[in-house]
């Protein structure tokens, strides 16, 4: 009788130890997963030739007529309010033929697509290590689906700031 | 009282089982994911690779367009190809270079449709191929607005075929 109690009070005394390790798991599970994950984004040479081919892409925004812009000469005619001589914005042509560059690219962003999320932007260095969007960024998809982000940065010495970047993120689900 | 000692010894064997067996389960587990991750770490370093050999192609006198990061004249292409000498220069099989954007109809460039067309073949070896890689360039050339000539340039694919384990 004596020995029957003691192994039942070992038989709880396990299953409680289970049970309490099992709810620790869970409980720590449960915040790894819920946690934003911090991607450490990479570099990637096919990204990089994207972005280089990208910038010197010819639009059909003309400043002044007869002179059609490349992007990166766009980028700088968008952040000083010029106008195209068709009287277009060149803001605005400037979003259209980035989003069409995009979608006709590998990084599209569509459903059952690899790629989950892209965003293009370009920032001015404002002092030491800071940076600011000089034009709107032009985004697409959700970047809380990525799992593997690959990053770009091209140099702009277009005269915006001392120091002007043209930076493409792009990442993926897996 | 033996028993007792043998239940004990028993229930620490069934332990040790256990927490090793656990060990063992979360061992072949991280490694089976730093395993994956170096799977996934040596494709994108065979696609950088390759990448190069591109850039390295795109960038010589033969293809390249002045002034342009990146950039590929298509005049010279399409001289090229007119070439057949220069089929062995490039040590690669095939060198095709597809239009993405703006688009054109979906036709193989020749002297007749050019520059309105998708695809220019500069050359393509007979034979199987092996492997093929691609990376974005800016296809540019001269073009002109009321007679003034300026650089037009467009998002292109450039791919190079090649036989087995030339990257």
């Amino acid at each position: 009788m004596n020995f029957s109690k003691k192994a039942q009070e070992e038989m709880v005394g396990f299953v409680l130890i289970v049970v309490i390790v099992s709810v620790i798991g869970i409980i720590i599970l449960g915040i790894s997963l819920n946690r934003p994950r911090n991607i450490e984004a990479q570099t990637s040479a096919e990204l990089n030739s994207f972005s280089s081919s990208v910038l010197s892409y010819t639009t059909n925004c003309e400043i002044p007529e007869t002179n059609p812009r490349q992007i990166k000469e766009l980028i700088k005619d968008c952040s000083q309010n010029d106008i195209c001589s068709n009287g277009q914005n060149p803001c605005q042509v400037l979003s259209t033929t980035l989003k069409e560059l995009v979608s006709h690219s590998s990084y599209r962003v569509e459903r059952g697509s690899y790629t989950r999320y892209f965003k293009i932007s370009v920032l001015n260095e404002v002092s030491n290590g800071t940076y600011n969007d000089a034009i709107t960024p032009i985004q697409e998809g959700n970047e809380q689906e990525c799992v593997r982000k690959l990053i770009d940065t091209q140099p702009l010495n277009i005269g915006l700031a001392e120091n002007s970047i043209f930076k493409v993120e792009v990442c993926y689900k897996d | 009282m033996e028993n007792l000692g043998q239940l004990k010894i028993q229930q620490m064997v069934f332990m040790i089982i256990a927490v090793a067996l656990f060990f063992i389960l979360a061992t072949l587990f991280y490694f089976s994911i730093k395993t994956a991750n170096l799977y996934q770490a040596s494709i994108e370093s065979e696609r950088d690779r390759s990448i190069g050999l591109i850039i390295k192609l795109a960038s010589s006198p033969e293809l390249s367009y002045t002034g342009v990061s990146n950039g590929i004249d298509s005049d010279k292409l399409m001289a090229l190809k007119k070439q057949p000498e220069y089929r062995d220069y490039w040590g690669v099989n095939g060198i095709i270079i597809e239009k993405l954007y703006p688009k054109y109809p979906d036709a193989e460039c020749n002297t007749g449709n050019y520059p309105n067309c998708t695809k220019i073949i500069l050359f393509e070896k007979d034979g199987d191929v092996a492997q093929s890689a691609s990376s974005y360039v800016a296809l540019c050339r001269k073009d002109s607005i009321n007679g003034r000539a300026y650089d037009k340039c467009e998002l292109a694919l450039m791919v190079i075929q090649t036989l087995e384990n030339e990257f």
